[in-house]
């Protein structure tokens, strides 16, 4: 969604809160208001790549708004990682998501960054955001399953973890169970991600249960939720999560005529083709 | 024991059983009675000697009270794991097991409650000749133990609630702790393990809508205070059922008699975080901030307050403060916390049982006096 840096000078502090690591030098970034949206473009099955900003069309509360900038496979990524520690992955389970992350974690290239958000009852930052791929594998080689599922609190942790850095970010979310000892209500979390310009992507093993608050989130952040039903296909899923990211293009515009806070709806549209734009369906601003 | 299979007992134990009852009765010089005193052997005799004591001293009942603790042991033996729960499912006698909010097996609830609800109808207060169970504080202190140690160790029955509230549908403390089985029903992980399992239509459970359960909590805790007005704990859990009934004005009350009623700090930090909760509701967010971090203050290494500060500097646009509350969670100092005990949020539908252990304790204490020698 949207990054509202417009007068905002944020200082590292506020960005080395960022990736949750210890403070550096303050590095001013001074960024306008505007509002970045990811977005897949598909035709049937086939991505349509080489799109430029001309080709888009963007409705902010049904106002057209001028492209400033798009770009494909240009930005680094943020690849956070949001990983359901609670009783029922102990076993098997953790042993493939281990296997999964490091699938996923081996796509990575240079300037990307990855971190490892742990939830059980308990939220633990278990690796903060950095290139430093090895620090997230070892510390998923030191996760083990016990406790409560606080979902909702975990994805928050992860939505804010890509707040911290100015690199396009995705959330990936892996949970098996329900949400049984969150703080947050799942109406906070979805209030933070609509702020938040990160992408959910949510994996689940199918049960007869749905996992609403991520289809939600998914759904609220352009992103998608999965429901595996075997957990030995994990790898696969999650290596193809980061292909489809990285092959969506990045919208920005700098909002005119629609008011500054609240609700705003998006629409995205490619002119003058048939194609299928997956983004988010609005943002919250004022924020 | 399993359905339809009638218990096959030795010739020994038929005779054992047959003397047992004579103790109960004192017929042991009746001619039915297969021994008499003399021939007892020392541990019914034992148990004669202490039954005779225990009528001595006013109580008719006391081998029915050991048989109704027997049962209760054997009910309580299996202990589930941590974040494991069961509930009972009607009154057909299954019990359902849970995993994560997710239902994970079906098995027979244990019948030796059933034998203890018939041994407990049988009880006559001290100084009482006849059954009359709705007058014997033991019996009323057994359920409210044996309620809270369901409670405490998730297994939950509302066979046994509903066996509490027939013998003292005005007692305050059952009153209570039935409020807090519809609070747990209410809770994501049985809303959620009931629609995880696979039930024949129209087939009832014990676990109604979000909605409802809350509706019975709320019923029950105002009962219960309309019987003691000034009981933190059900000032406080009936001010998080009106927050989630969408009630903040009478939740703020409800929480604001809790924090000036002497809470413990457990209470303190609960009730002040519900009501930082209650304050961000009606959007009075510099009140709700100040209420979260009073309830840092008391236990600095919880989870629930930092989140709850963070989020809500978010929601007012400051996002560098949201960060560097959220940085200042991961960054303390907490060792790994398997048992979820930094944050009293974590164990907020247990804790109002946590003196299960103690009362079951004190249900023995009448029944060890020692016979005179």
């Amino acid at each position: 969604m949207i990054r509202r840096l417009l007068g905002t000078f944020v200082t590292a502090s506020a960005l080395a809160a960022a990736g949750f690591a210890s403070a550096q030098d303050p590095v001013f970034k001074s960024v306008l208001e505007a509002v970045r949206v990811d977005a897949l473009v598909t035709s049937g099955n086939d991505l349509i790549k080489g799109l430029t900003a001309r080709d888009f069309e963007v409705l902010d509360n049904g106002v057209s708004q001028r492209v400033d900038l798009v770009s494909f496979e240009e930005l680094p990524l943020n690849v956070i990682l949001a990983f359901d520690m609670s009783d029922s992955v102990a076993g098997e389970r953790l042993e493939q998501l281990q296997r999964a992350s490091g699938a996923l974690l081996s796509g990575l290239r240079s300037g990307d960054q990855s971190a490892l958000i742990t939830f059980s009852h308990e939220v633990r930052l278990a690796a903060p955001l950095s290139a430093d791929v090895d620090r997230v594998k070892s510390a998923l080689g030191d996760t083990a399953g016990s406790g409560g599922t606080s979902l909702g609190d975990g994805v928050y942790a992860g939505v804010m973890l890509g707040e911290t850095d100015p690199g396009r970010a995705l959330v990936i979310v892996f949970s098996d169970g329900v949400d049984t000892t969150s703080w947050l209500t799942s109406e906070q979390v979805l209030d933070t991600a609509k702020r938040s310009d990160a992408v959910i992507y949510g994996v689940s093993v199918r049960s007869k249960v749905k996992p609403e608050l991520l289809n939600e989130l998914a759904a609220a952040t352009g992103g998608r939720l999965q429901e595996i039903e075997r957990i030995q296909n994990l790898s696969k899923v999650f290596v193809d999560i980061l292909n489809e990211f990285r092959t969506r293009y990045l919208i920005s515009y700098t909002p005119a005529g629609v008011a500054r806070d609240g609700w705003h709806r998006l629409e995205v549209r490619v002119k003058g083709r048939r194609a299928t734009v997956h983004a988010r369906p609005g943002y919250l601003a004022g924020s | 024991m399993g359905r339809g299979l009638p218990p096959r007992y030795s010739g020994e134990e038929s005779r054992r059983l047959r003397v047992l009852a004579c103790v109960v009765n004192e017929s042991l010089r009746s001619l039915k009675c297969p021994e008499t005193a003399s021939q007892l052997a020392p541990d019914l005799l034992e148990l004669q000697k202490r039954a005779t004591a225990a009528r001595q001293r006013g109580d008719r009942s006391y081998v029915l009270r050991l048989g109704v603790l027997l049962q209760t042991d054997l009910a309580r033996g299996g202990k589930t794991r941590d974040h494991e729960a069961g509930f009972s499912y009607g009154s057909l006698g299954f019990k359902f097991d849970v995993t994560d909010g997710l239902g994970s097996g079906l098995r027979q609830y244990g019948v030796q409650w059933a034998i203890a609800y018939s041994l407990l109808d049988q009880i006559a207060p001290p100084g009482q000749p006849r059954p009359e169970p709705t007058r014997d504080s033991w019996v009323r202190d057994w359920f409210v133990a044996t309620g809270r140690w369901m409670q405490f160790t998730s297994h939950y029955s509302m066979t046994h609630m509903n066996q509490a509230l027939r013998l003292f549908p005005d007692d305050a403390d059952v009153r209570f702790l039935n409020a807090c089985q519809h609070e747990i029903h209410a809770g994501p992980v049985l809303q959620s393990a009931v629609k995880s399992i696979d039930l024949p239509l129209g087939t009832p459970t014990d676990i109604e809508s979000k909605k409802n359960e809350l509706r019975g909590a709320e019923i029950d805790f105002r009962r219960a205070l309309a019987i003691r007005p000034d009981w933190t704990e059900a000032h406080l859990r009936l001010g998080r059922v009106l927050l989630q009934l969408d009630n903040a004005t009478a939740a703020g009350t409800e929480l604001t008699a809790a924090l000036k009623a002497s809470p413990d700090d457990t209470q303190e930090f609960l009730a002040r975080l519900f009501l930082g909760a209650v304050e961000e509701r009606r959007g009075h967010f510099d009140e709700a901030a100040s209420l979260y971090l009073q309830a840092t203050a008391l236990f600095p290494s919880a989870q629930s307050p930092r989140l709850a500060l963070s989020q809500l500097a978010r929601r007012r646009g400051d996002r560098a403060s949201s960060l560097a509350t959220l940085k200042a969670l991961f960054d303390r100092d907490a060792p790994p916390d398997p048992e979820g005990r930094s944050d009293p949020w974590w164990s907020y539908l247990s804790v109002q049982a946590r003196d299960a252990e103690a009362r079951l304790d004190a249900l023995y204490k009448p029944l060890r006096k020692e016979p005179a020698r």
